[in-house]
Formats: structure tokens, sequence, C-alpha cells
């Protein structure tokens, strides 16, 4: 599914715009990165998308239908997100929040099928938790419970998939495992957007990088065409000289290795 | 991504809840049990001591000579059936307050629903000359008006952040405090009037009968049914608002509908046998002792609960001081705000009021 955002401006009040006339388009089998400072609006693109707030002016379609029309089961058919601070409720299992992930998939008096189980499961597999299906949320680690939160993200089965900082309280082997996940999740035909923070791996995994900064996008394309010293300095206002070959590089402030 | 796989019956099972499933129906078992002693000592302790034999008689094979099942009947069973109906709405009430909010010190009582609906009642009777039996629509308009102001001023309060479990219960008691003075108020501007409700104004279950509850269950029905469909999205919605809008809840809809519910049930109580407080609030607490809170069953448990638990105080009420008979709502509220108290302290000591 494409999910185009078009011509959208958000802002709080009459005058804290955060978002300033936004035009983007999401394609299905790309993994597209979203990067800027804190507070440029990236998350509030997110939680636009998914109606947690509501658009001050423009439009967000999937495949040309208005969000806004669609019922909020509809949508949870279609895009799912793993949000950067969800609070998790201390007394649920790993099982029953997977399970709520088969939510938008309910009729009025249909319960939880063997499918929509075997589906919760397979999810938990993937995410390695399967040890953990009983254990209680509370009694799991930071990187659990945001492995907890992926495997719920992923038994909603949503042909577009929306990444707030999907690396956050993760370790290294499992941030990487994520990050595959996601372009495993694009080379099916998904539409995957990740806000991180990381350069090396938004250069790494994104087949299309965006830059946000200054209520607009400040830049999108290839991750070697966007991520530059220039791009650095001005929106991250960081001096940087990039270390590495072609393929794979680092920005490294230039005061270290004066 | 996933193909479809049957699935191995381990693997089901690890998917529901951390408490076995023998837990829950153990628990359904016991509680039956229990509700059946209660209600056979119930009806046979009174005025004149009923053997058993002679409640299953009257139940089953009804004689119109014998007198001692014209008491069963006609008096003892409306006023157990009474109680446990209200007990049972009640405590769904409760259950469903509590999973919405996340709080386990939510209940019709702690919210100032009830107050506000007996307020409203007793301005019915006062001004407009309705009768003590058609007041649900004033106690229903008080309890919403009641319920909203609490949730407004809790809305309010949460802006500034101190311990956010106990402002919306904080709300809630000065909500309650108004209306329970404003109801003493307007009852000394003619006590004659209103010299027959003052009962009422506890709780009591004496005067209630089947008349009543013919009058309350369809409405009834309707609320417990509609509150039970609303399950599953209160499941989602225990992971908070943004996620189960994310996962596809219409959380305004879902709020505002089980609210609505929680006040009918609260406003049909009232209405029948006055502001009985605290069942709402102890009832999901022993529920989660057999089930967990994600699913249905609690809800379920709770009903069970709440007709147990009213039944077993009206029991009380009826024994403690015999041959008089105490006011039943005075024995769930002591009952109840000892709870209260233990809850409260064992939170604060666990540090789980944030």
């Amino acid at each position: 599914m494409t999910l185009k955002i078009d011509n959208v401006s958000f802002a709080y009040q009459t005058d804290r715009k955060i978002l300033d006339a936004i035009s983007l388009t999401f394609e299905p089998g790309k993994f597209y990165v979203i990067i800027g400072q804190n507070g440029c609006g990236k998350s509030t693109l997110f939680n636009l998308i998914m109606r947690h707030l509501s658009l001050s002016s423009g439009k967000i379609s999937i495949n040309g239908k208005d969000l806004q029309q669609l019922s909020f089961k509809e949508q949870a058919q279609s895009i799912s997100v793993l949000s950067q601070s969800m609070p998790l409720p201390e007394f649920m299992t790993v099982a029953d929040m997977v399970m709520q992930g088969r939510f938008c998939y309910q009729g009025f008096f249909s319960r939880f099928s063997a499918e929509d189980r075997a589906i919760a499961e397979q999810a938990m597999q993937k995410m390695q938790l399967t040890e953990l299906a009983n254990k209680r949320l509370s009694a799991l680690s930071g990187g659990q419970q945001q492995r907890a939160r992926m495997a719920m993200l992923l038994t909603q089965q949503t042909d577009i998939v929306l990444l707030d900082e999907p690396t956050t309280h993760l370790d290294l082997k499992h941030q990487y495992m994520l990050l595959d996940l996601g372009r495993e999740l694009a080379e099916q035909g998904k539409t995957v957007v990740a806000i991180l923070h990381d350069m090396t791996q938004a250069a790494l995994y994104a087949d299309h990088v965006i830059v946000l900064a200054e209520q607009k996008v400040y830049a999108q394309g290839t991750a070697q065409s966007v991520i530059t010293d220039t791009m650095m300095q001005h929106v991250f206002h960081v001096n940087t000289s990039r270390v590495g070959n072609e393929k794979v590089g680092l920005h490294v402030p230039t005061h270290l290795i004066a | 991504m996933f193909q479809r796989i049957s699935l191995p019956s381990s693997l089901s099972r690890s998917l529901s809840s951390v408490l076995p499933n023998y837990r829950f129906l153990g628990g359904v078992f016991l509680l039956t049990v229990m509700l059946l002693l209660v209600a056979l000592t119930h009806i046979s302790i009174g005025a004149r001591p009923i053997v058993w034999a002679d409640i299953f008689q009257a139940i089953f094979a009804f004689d119109n000579q014998q007198f001692v099942h014209h008491i069963v009947i006609k008096q003892r069973l409306p006023r157990l059936v009474v109680a446990m109906a209200c007990g049972a709405m009640l405590g769904l009430a409760g259950f469903s307050a509590q999973k919405m909010f996340q709080n386990p010190l939510v209940s019709s009582s702690t919210l100032g629903v009830s107050s506000g609906a007996v307020f409203f009642s007793l301005c019915a009777i006062y001004f407009f000359n309705v009768s003590e039996n058609d007041i649900f629509i004033p106690a229903f308009i008080g309890a919403s008006v009641a319920g909203v102001f609490t949730l407004s001023m809790t809305e309010m309060m949460n802006r500034s952040s101190i311990s956010k479990n106990l402002h919306i219960v904080l709300a809630g008691s000065l909500v309650s405090m108004l209306f329970s003075s404003l109801s003493s108020f307007l009852m000394q501007l003619d006590p004659l009037r209103f010299a027959n409700v003052q009962d009422w104004l506890l709780g009591d279950i004496s005067p209630a009968d089947f008349t009543d509850l013919s009058r309350i269950y369809p409405l009834a029905l309707l609320a417990i049914g509609v509150l039970l469909s609303q399950g599953r999205s209160l499941d989602v919605m225990i992971m908070g608002e943004k996620q189960a809008r994310s996962a596809g809840v219409n959380v305004t809809r879902t709020r505002n509908i089980t609210l609505l519910c929680i006040f009918l049930l609260a406003s049909l109580v009232v209405s029948i046998v006055g502001p009985i407080g605290f069942i709402g609030l102890v009832v999901p607490h022993i529920s989660k002792l057999f089930v967990s809170e994600v699913g249905n069953k609690g809800a379920w448990l709770s009903m069970l609960i709440g007709g147990l638990l009213l039944s077993f105080s009206d029991l009380l009420a009826r024994i403690v001081i015999a041959p008089k008979v105490l006011i039943v709502g005075g024995v769930s509220a002591s009952i109840g705000s000892i709870f209260f108290l233990c809850l409260l302290y064992f939170m604060v000591r666990d540090k789980h009021m944030s």
C-alpha cells in the first residue's frame, strides 16, 4: 500500500507550527528512514498518521483513500506502529499483549481463533519471546518489552509498518535483528517507515532517507546523497568528516579526528 | 509473512493468561458453593427459622396451604434475589470501571456516582412529586452528572500531577460529599415528606421485591450485555489509549459506552435499594485472585462475587443484632471502607501510587 502525505501542516497552537506543508510518498517494498533533530516533528508525523492528533491542514491517504474515512479498525488492518514510549500494563502477560494485535480482525461476536493464536505464536517466535510468553510484562527487561511490542505489531499483519525509534532499549544484537526484520518486511512488499537516530544504521538499511528540519523536508533520497557532512552541519549542528569506504561510512565529529 | 499452521495444544495453552484455567474453574466452583450456602442460610434464618428441606419444598413443590412456604417465596426469597441481582450489577460496574481506568480504587461509590443519583432522586421526589418507585430516570441523570463532574475534575487535577490514582478518588469523594450535603439540605426542607426514604438513603434491601426487579431487569440486562460486549476493547485499552487506537479500538466510543453502562447499573441499583457502597470496589480485587483481568471471565466472575458479597452482607445485617435488622448499606459500607483503607495502605507501602 502506498502511504501519501499531502501538504500536511500541524500546529499545537496557531503560533507553534510543528510541520509546515509537508508532502511525502511512501511506496511498497521500500525501507524509509526519517532522521532529524529532537522536536523536528518526526514523531508528530507518526501521531498524525495514526490519528492521535488531527491535521491542521492537508491530507493523508493510503492507496488514494483518505485516512479520515477509515474506521479505527480498518486503519489498524493497514497501518501498525511501534511506539517509542508505549506504557505497558504490568499485570498483562506477553502472550495476552501480543494477542491484542489481532483485535482489528475480530467481529463483534467472534472469538480469537486458532489462526489468530498461531499468528501470535509465530510473531513471538520471530521476536524470540516464546520462552517468555507467560511472563508478566513488568518482569521483562526494557529490551524484552520492546520485542514484545514488536511482536504485537507483527500480529497486526499490516501492509504499512511504522517504527518510531525501534532500536531504543535494545542491545546491539537485537537492534540489528529488528532492523533486519524491517528489511525483510520491506522485501515482502510492505511499506516500512522508521525513525532512527543512528546515521550509520540509517545509511545501512534505508532505501530512501528523509531529513526533517525546521518544520520542512530538508532533503530526501538515497543515503549517500542525503547523509553528508553539509547536512550534518545544517541539520544537526555538528561538524563532521566522513570516514569509510563508498558503501559504509561514519560521520565523525571533526574535532575528534583533527 | 506467516503461513497458516495448526497449533499444538501446548502452545495454545501458553497463550492463555498467567493464571491457569483450573484456578478460574475452581474459583467459580468455590464461589458458587459459598453463594448457595449463604443463600440457604439467608432464607432459613429469621424470626421464624426454616429448615433447608422446607426451603427446597417451597421452591420446587410450592404448597399454598403451608405458611412456611409463603414466608420463603413471598418474603425471604425476594429479598435474597434482590440482594444478589444488585450485588451482581454493582460488581460488574466496579470491574469494568477498574479495568477501564486501570485504577484499583474506583467504583460507582468512589466516583461519586451513587450520591449524585441519590440527590437527583430526592430532588425529583421533592420538586416534581415523583413517586419513590419511579426514580430511575432522575437517579440516572444524577449518576451521569456526578460521574462527568468527577471525571472533569480529575482531568483538571491530572494536569498537575501528584498521584494520579488518587486524583479520581479525591475528586469522587468531593463530588460525593457535595451531593450528600445537598441531599441532607433538601431533606431538612420537608422531613415528613422524606420520612420513608431514610433507610433507602443508606441502602436498604428490605422493602424491595420482585416487582422492583421486574421494572429494572430489561435495562439492567441491556447494560450488562453491552458491558460484556466491550470486554475485548477494554482488554486493548489496558495498554493505554494511544496503543489501543493503533490496534483499532475506537477509544472515545468504548469509553463513553462503558461509562454510560456503569452509570446505568449504578443508578438502577440506587433506584430500587439506594446507594449501596463499596461492593463495586471490593469485587474486582477478589476476582483477580481467580482470573486475569484480560478477557471477559473476570466480568462474569465479578457478577458472581458481587451477588455473593451483597447477599452475605444482607445475611450479616439480619443476624448481627437479631431480632433487629441492620440496614445492609451500612454493613457493606463498613466492610468496604475497612477494605479500602487496607488497600490504600498496601498500595502506599508497595508504591503503586503513581
